[in-house]
């Protein structure tokens, strides 16, 4: 199977004053197969949202390398990375981001637009994209007017925009009830076995971790435990 | 749509800004017609004095020629190598006190002698009725802004100074100086002239060589500026002799320090706008740095950043510019209507300047909003985002 995405021996340090250093990331290797669900678990400080930052191409490492499919994204200039960054790769976060002023489609077609799609294409392929999470009377409502679990599938609506490669998930499910975080995991679940999607998620929780096919735990910087489940 | 919406979240603090750019707008759009109106009358002015040389009594001051000359002196100003004709013009105050004080010229009674006709190049359309002749004693025609002032319309009769005259013709508006004049033959306006001189005065006068000025009309090809050396040198030293060059001395180049004088206050104004949407754009990037996070995270460029913080400054900008005309356009049309009943027309408010106002506005705000939008293009995703 092709790989959606490698890192060699990336790491980050972050400066917190002028002889103060947190090493963020301490030299990780991680290889994710296109069509696989991962899940990347450990405490707070661990450095998963830092990696899921590189791997995701918000941020660069200090070192190392990191590929997305066939390309190196760690050297990219900004510009590219952004461009990289809104075609290819989708990303869901734990407080759903989105942006107040807009309603449930217009958030969604943003990221269409700068993927470089017209407004009318944008705004056509939102709405079905809601309409598939369920969301199809719901498209003109804003984030105020929506629940939580609705705020997230906009969210997921919005990554899918672009038909990315990789869908980047930090802790999706972090801001919502038990009953919702169901609901959510089976959008995502349904994206991953239905449409094969490949899915890195970070979470703190072992029942969504349970979920995906492997699982990578970190610890200060570094993975100390890939499993893999029974079966896959 | 998105940038008008973005703009207004802060509903207080968008308009007070865009409030900021109207009144600079205004300043600039109010003193600005004045600005124009004064420049087209001196224009007219130019116009006017640009063939002639007008010969005045000495005690006079840059050719405004108030206290009488005798017009015997045409005959010997005709007789000058390079002078193609002569006029006798009367010019005196259409009321002794003068009730408004205007920016303009006051409301004058003129008069000439009819020689200049086919010589002279400036002339006034007119708007009803018809021209006046040499043989029109008792009638006069009336300047566009003096028509509600003395009630007048061709065939009714208007009183000035004391005498009725008939209404012949009226001008159209030129927004010039024949705006506030009405012209009436020479040996009326000699008689009306003569009564409003203190007795003393008037007794040694010869009412039918009673003039304030002669005009003196340059032969083709001669510089009237080089006939004033002329005329000075023939005449004598007695009178006061203006050409084009005087005329612009005088009233041209001191309008243009007062123009400069009045956009420049205007010009601050707007630049303390400006710094009010810096201000308020700064404010907003700090405030919006998680949306900004947000959106570089699902694609957005610096550039799609950069844009989208300067259009929403344009639109501040080009708002403001809006308001500020139209609140200018309400005061200068409000004003014109309540001064033109009384005396000149103050302001004019021309395209250019109302054009003018509003892509300044615009161009304040795109440079207002760069360096903030700057900012914000430059902001770190991850950074962005975690913002609280």
């Amino acid at each position: 199977m092709s790989l959606a995405l490698q890192l060699e021996n990336v790491t980050r340090h972050y400066r917190l004053s002028a002889d103060n250093y947190v090493n963020a990331l301490r030299g990780i290797d991680l290889s994710v197969e296109a069509g696989d669900m991962v899940a990347i678990m450990g405490q707070s400080g661990s450095g998963k949202s830092t990696l899921m930052h590189i791997a995701g191409g918000l941020d660069k490492p200090d070192s190392g390398a990191v590929w997305l499919e066939e390309s190196r994204i760690d050297k990219l200039s900004d510009r590219r990375l952004t461009a990289l960054r809104s075609r290819r790769i989708g990303f869901v976060f734990q407080g759903f981001n989105l942006l107040p002023q807009m309603t449930a489609l217009e958030n969604t077609a943003l990221a269409g637009k700068y993927g470089g799609m017209s407004r009318r294409a944008a705004t056509r392929r939102a709405g079905e994209l809601l309409a598939l999470l369920g969301l199809a009377e719901r498209s003109r409502h804003r984030p105020s007017e929506l629940s939580g679990g609705e705020q997230q599938r906009v969210a997921i609506a919005r990554a899918l925009m672009n038909e990315p490669c990789l869908l980047m998930a930090d802790e999706p499910t972090g801001n919502l009830d038990s009953a919702t975080s169901g609901e959510i995991m089976t959008e995502l679940v349904r994206l991953n076995r239905e449409h094969g999607m490949t899915l890195l998620l970070v979470t703190h929780d072992p029942g969504i971790a349970a979920l995906c096919r492997r699982r990578v735990t970190m610890q200060d910087g570094l993975i100390v435990e890939t499993r893999s489940k029974v079966g896959s | 749509m998105q940038t008008l919406r973005s703009v207004f979240r802060r509903k207080a603090r968008a308009f007070l800004t865009i409030f900021g750019i109207t009144i600079g707008v205004l300043a600039l759009v109010v003193t600005g017609s004045v600005a124009e109106k004064l420049q087209l009358l001196v224009d007219g002015g130019v116009e006017y004095y640009s063939d002639k040389v007008i010969v005045t009594d000495g005690s006079t001051f840059a050719g405004f020629g108030m206290s009488p000359i005798s017009s015997e002196v045409l005959k010997d100003a005709e007789a000058i190598d390079g002078v193609k004709r002569g006029s006798v013009t009367l010019n005196f105050l259409l009321e002794d006190d003068v009730q408004t004080i205007s920016m303009g010229t006051p409301p004058m009674v003129e008069a000439t002698d009819f020689r200049d006709v086919g010589v002279e190049t400036f002339n006034v359309t007119l708007a009803e009725g018809r021209d006046l002749t040499k043989n029109d004693g008792g009638k006069v025609t009336v300047g566009a802004d003096l028509v509600a002032q003395l009630g007048a319309e061709v065939g009714s009769t208007v009183t000035i100074r004391g005498r009725e005259f008939e209404v012949v013709g009226i001008y159209e508006r030129t927004l010039t100086a024949p705006d506030s004049t009405v012209v009436m033959t020479l040996p009326d306006a000699q008689e009306l002239f003569l009564d409003t001189l203190p007795e003393a005065v008037a007794k040694g006068l010869d009412k039918n060589a009673l003039a304030t000025s002669i005009v003196l009309f340059a032969e083709d090809g001669v510089d009237p500026d080089d006939l004033v050396k002329t005329v000075l040198k023939e005449l004598g030293g007695s009178y006061n002799v203006q050409g084009p060059a005087g005329f612009k001395e005088f009233v041209q180049e001191p309008l243009q320090i007062f123009n400069y004088l009045i956009y420049t206050v205007a010009l601050i104004a707007l630049v303390v706008g400006g710094l009010s949407i810096i201000n308020t754009m700064t404010i907003a990037v700090s405030e919006r740095t998680r949306e900004i996070g947000i959106r570089k995270a699902i694609g957005a460029t610096r550039g799609a950043i950069l844009r989208q913080f300067v259009a929403e400054s344009a639109v501040i900008g080009l708002l403001g510019g809006l308001l500020g005309l139209g609140l200018g356009y309400l005061i200068v049309e409000a004003t014109t209507r309540s001064e033109v009943m009384g005396a000149t027309q103050l302001f004019l408010l021309t395209p250019r300047l109302a054009f003018g106002s509003v892509a300044f506005s615009l161009v304040l705000g795109v440079f207002a909003g760069l360096w903030p939008a700057w900012h914000a293009a430059r902001l770190h995703p991850v950074q962005a985002l975690s913002y609280e």
